[in-house]
């Protein structure tokens, strides 16, 4: 004998199921435009007949399945894709960050379209080349001064340039990249948190899930992370997933950033006056407010929480690229050059100018020399920021050019004689060998050539970087469409969606009303004789 | 692949921006004409471009260089024409040519004072000036080069020009004038402290010297310091230089008694050798002497850091070299002038004989030709300057088309091609409309 009143459970599970489905086809529909969304959908299993092994089962011809069963809501998501995305969108941040440094150095030192420091070298030429058909002569030396003075006013401002550029990354690295990062681990670990307690109570928080994962794309952006998935146990026999974030080092060291609920922070080390450092040191500081001390699976020991090397794509190897590694002035030189490269190379053409003029104007041939025209104004070494027009040349009244060093045939003077002047001309397009202190070799050639070079040099830079940068951008929105294919919601299908749940909620009501019928029968029309 | 109207509209979306931003950069470009605006667009064609620029601007100081040559050289050849008018004047029938044998006294008096007269206008014409400096000067040219001694003699830059003894000098004494003190370094010790860069600070009483630097720092006790002390230190500290060839004691201060209050730093400058009269001078070196100009005629130093002088253009032109110096060995003069004066000494003399004058007559001729061949060779020289300045226009030209092919596009093809994606962009726009389909909701009922 068949009970009367199970086939009514499994009415009533198709319904409900139906409901489930419309519900989630309308969370869908609503959330199509939403940043981040991943469609979900119900998972529904079908039920088996539950009681054959029990002492009172029923019998066989009763053995039919009982309806549809509510598994619970998932998302439709591929995290391979997601692994994939974050690799890509590391190197994007990567290029991203340096492109703003290499920008700002564009300003500075490229004379396309303004006139820097080749126009003034081009226009103490011309005046030395007047001053050879007037040698001797105090006013076309005046004009000489001017324009050396205006040459060294203009390699200060590079220099203090600069400076700037590189403070205005350290500002940007500080706020746009270390705050940034902190706030957005601090956010993740809160979620964790919820996801992980929603997840013990049973909701499946899908809609945490997709913010975590926006979180986490956004923090790829930043450093080279993985994220691993451990089950650990929730009590009462059950177990709930704990996520934890690993920045992975320069050899494929792990250091833990998130743990679960518990995360750590960055900061940039400063020295004992509150500055920034040179060059600058990344720190990581666990939640108790200690430095970190070795990466976690390969033990690998931090001095004092130090990570700056562990740093290998993202923004954060980016800015530290453009702010630490100067190429060759490195010791050992490294193969990335930075702002300090170009500093420093401003320094080095600044120097062997000053020398080489110092030499070709004094009488003597070995430092110090007796008529310098230019000097460190701070006494140091001579630098694009401290070179100046020599104290020796600003006090002198009459001639100071050395206009020839040839001695006069005896005592009839030779003022006038042009040949050293025309010597210092020369020197224009003369080779030379630019080297750093440690004697690499920067650049042979001429002083002209030598400045062309940096600005070619960073012009190279800049087109292969924005190259890169455009075909990370491309790689990147190529996932991310993959992803969207995978993960967005299609209005279309929604469509289709609503129309057959709403067709199988009728079907299981019409299925609820035959049994209604069927029933009624027996409920009010049997036993109605002789009444 | 599964396809979502939301990815749709972001491929439109990238897809329309690129070709806006596509259609701004060749409209801003058909304006500008520019190839690239920044050196990372192309960065060979950017390193071209300065490269071109520098030869540009060399190109336009060669042609100043040129221009102002040039002048120099009129100006030289009109004063050389002059000149030769006066020799030829003096070759005249009423003046050498009437030299005879059996001249009476006041004829040959008439005569002497007619080259006299001859021989003013010469010194005056080779002491012409051009912009300031004296053309005919050689290497020395901010003063008069050609003056004449206590007995009438020609001297070329204080040398006489046929014997080559120099008039002397006394030398001049170098100055100073710092923290109100003036300050004489003696003639006699001329250029020695010449570029000394001195210093007064306040402090106690010692000195610094530097003699590769040519430095020396002074500290004085402002409170009780007189120009005496300044005087003593000086002479204490240049004593201890050892400079050779210096009487530290001639250094003298003006105002002994007065004090020092302020600090000063100056250049010692002015100083020049004394010479001693009747010193040889070689006036074959003087009238070699070279004033380069660089032309653009290829600029080089040999290994030993002398000028190749074919690389450069001398614009010198030492008077002696033109007008004639020494004398033979039976010592008629060379020089023209020379020569004149001695044909009117000796026209002058009571022991005058026609023989005696042969030689200076003779040697009178010979130079009078080679003043001919001076102008020719100088007007090579002008010739070279013209030649010269033509090749550099040309280069000029040749530049600057260079320079519009690298950094410039021409207006057909920047028009062109902001013209084509206008109207890829439009179409575009066009298109977009109908990708942003409806949907499939739209048509359930």
């Amino acid at each position: 004998m068949r009970p009367s009143f199970l086939s009514f459970y499994t009415a009533k599970s198709g319904i409900d199921a139906a409901r489930a489905n419309l519900q989630i086809t309308g969370q869908n529909i609503t959330n199509a435009n939403t940043v981040g969304y991943t469609r979900q959908r119900v998972d529904l299993y079908s039920v088996g007949s539950g009681s054959y092994n029990m002492r009172y089962a029923v019998t066989k011809d009763s053995n039919s399945g009982e309806g549809v069963y509510i598994g619970g809501f998932s998302q439709i998501r591929n995290s391979f894709l997601d692994v994939h995305f974050r690799k890509e969108n590391a190197k994007l941040g990567d290029s991203a960050s340096m492109l703003e440094a290499l920008g700002d150095l564009e300003d500075i030192f490229d004379e396309t379209m303004q006139q820097g420091l080749m126009t003034q070298f081009s226009d103490v030429k011309t005046q030395l080349e007047n001053l050879a058909q007037n040698a001797g002569d105090a006013v076309s030396e005046k004009v000489l001064q001017t324009s050396c003075l205006l040459l060294v006013k203009m390699f200060n401002q590079y220099s203090d340039q600069v400076q700037v550029a590189k403070e205005r990354q350290i500002f940007n690295f500080e706020t746009g990249g270390i705050d940034k990062t902190n706030a957005l681990l601090k956010n993740i670990a809160y979620l964790n948190g919820e996801i992980k307690n929603a997840s013990v109570a049973g909701n499946p928080a899908l809609e945490l899930l997709d913010q975590r994962n926006m979180l986490l794309d956004e923090l790829s952006g930043y450093m080279n992370i993985e994220t691993v998935t451990t089950m650990s146990d929730a009590g009462l026999n059950t177990q709930a997933e704990e996520l934890s974030v690993n920045l992975i080092g320069a050899n494929g060291e792990k250091f833990n950033l998130i743990d679960n609920d518990e995360c750590r922070q960055f900061e940039l080390a400063n020295d004992a006056d509150g500055n920034v450092t040179t060059p600058i040191k990344i720190k990581l500081i666990n939640a108790n407010g200690t430095y970190a001390t070795a990466s976690n699976s390969y033990n690998v020991p931090l001095n004092g929480g130090d990570v700056t090397d562990q740093f290998t794509t993202g923004s954060f190897s980016g800015y530290l690229t453009m702010l630490n590694s100067a190429g060759e002035f490195d010791d050992p030189p490294s193969t990335q050059r930075g702002i300090g490269y170009y500093d420093q190379m401003l320094d080095t053409l600044a120097n062997t100018f000053a020398e080489v003029f110092n030499k070709a104007n004094s009488t003597n041939t070995a430092p110090p020399y007796n008529k310098p025209l230019f000097e460190a104004s701070d006494g140091g070494a001579i630098k694009a920021g401290n070179i100046a027009i020599s104290e020796k040349w600003m006090n002198a009244s009459g001639s100071y050019i050395t206009s020839t060093k040839e001695p006069p045939t005896s005592g009839t003077g030779n003022a006038q004689a042009s040949d050293n002047i025309l010597a210092m001309i020369n020197l224009f397009s003369s080779n030379m060998k630019f080297e750093t202190s440690a004697h690499v070799t920067l650049f042979s050639g001429t002083l002209n050539e030598c400045l062309t070079n940096i600005s070619g040099t960073l012009a190279l830079q800049v087109q292969s970087t924005q190259r890169n940068h455009d075909t990370y951008t491309n790689n990147v929105t190529g996932i991310e469409e993959q992803r969207s294919s995978v993960s967005g919601v299609s209005l279309d299908e929604e469509g289709i969606n609503l129309i057959m749940y709403n067709q199988a909620l009728t079907a299981s009501s019409r299925f609820m009303t035959t049994l209604d019928e069927a029933l009624d029968t027996i409920i009010n029309r049997m036993g109605l004789v002789g009444r | 692949m599964r396809i979502t109207m939301g990815m749709i509209a972001k491929q439109y979306n990238k897809k329309l921006n690129k070709s806006l931003s596509d259609l701004n950069y060749l409209s801003n470009r058909s304006v500008s004409l520019r190839k690239f605006v920044n050196a990372s667009e192309d960065p060979v064609s950017a390193v071209k471009a300065f490269k071109a620029r520098r030869e540009l601007a060399s190109n336009a100081n060669y042609q100043t260089n040129i221009t102002d040559a040039k002048s120099l050289m009129q100006t030289a050849e009109g004063a050389m024409m002059q000149i030769n008018s006066i020799a030829q004047q003096a070759n005249s029938s009423d003046i050498i040519q009437a030299i005879t044998d059996t001249m009476s006294t006041e004829d040959r008096s008439i005569v002497a004072t007619k080259l006299k007269k001859l021989q003013e206008a010469v010194v005056t014409i080779m002491n012409t000036q051009f912009s300031d400096k004296y053309i005919f000067g050689g290497s020395s040219t901010k003063s008069a080069p050609f003056s004449l001694d206590a007995d009438g003699n020609l001297l070329y830059r204080n040398v006489n020009v046929s014997t080559g003894e120099h008039a002397g000098f006394e030398g001049t004494a170098a100055t100073l004038n710092i923290s109100g003190a003036q300050i004489d370094f003696g003639k006699a010790n001329g250029s020695a402290f010449n570029d000394y860069m001195i210093k007064v600070t306040d402090g106690t009483g010692a000195y610094a010297l530097d003699t590769d630097a040519k430095t020396l720092t002074i500290e004085l006790d402002f409170a009780t310091a007189t120009k005496q002390d300044l005087q003593d230190s000086l002479r204490t500290a240049f004593t201890a230089a050892g400079l050779p060839g210096t009487d530290s004691n001639l250094i003298t201060v003006q105002d002994l008694a007065s004090p020092i209050t302020s600090i000063g730093t100056g250049i010692v400058s002015g100083g020049e050798d004394p010479i001693a009269a009747g010193t040889a001078v070689d006036l074959n070196a003087l009238a070699k002497e070279q004033v380069f100009v660089d032309l653009g005629l290829g600029l080089k130093f040999d290994s030993a850091g002398k000028l190749v002088e074919q690389s450069a253009f001398d614009i010198s032109l030492p008077g002696i070299s033109f007008l004639g110096f020494g004398e033979t060995s039976d010592g008629t003069p060379k020089n023209i002038h020379a020569l004149l004066g001695d044909i009117a000494k000796k026209l002058e003399d009571p022991s005058y004989t026609f023989d005696g004058i042969k030689a200076d007559l003779d040697m009178f001729g010979e130079r009078y030709q080679n003043l001919l061949k001076g102008i020719t060779e100088f007007g090579t020289k002008s010739n070279f300057l013209s030649y010269t300045q033509t090749r550099l226009e040309e280069a000029e030209l040749n530049i600057n088309e260079r320079v519009s092919e690298i950094e410039y596009v021409d207006i057909e093809t920047a028009i062109m091609d902001y013209k084509m994606q206008q109207y890829a962009y439009q179409a575009a726009l066009k298109m977009g409309v109908q990708v942003i389909q409806p949907s499939f909701l739209d048509f359930m009922r």
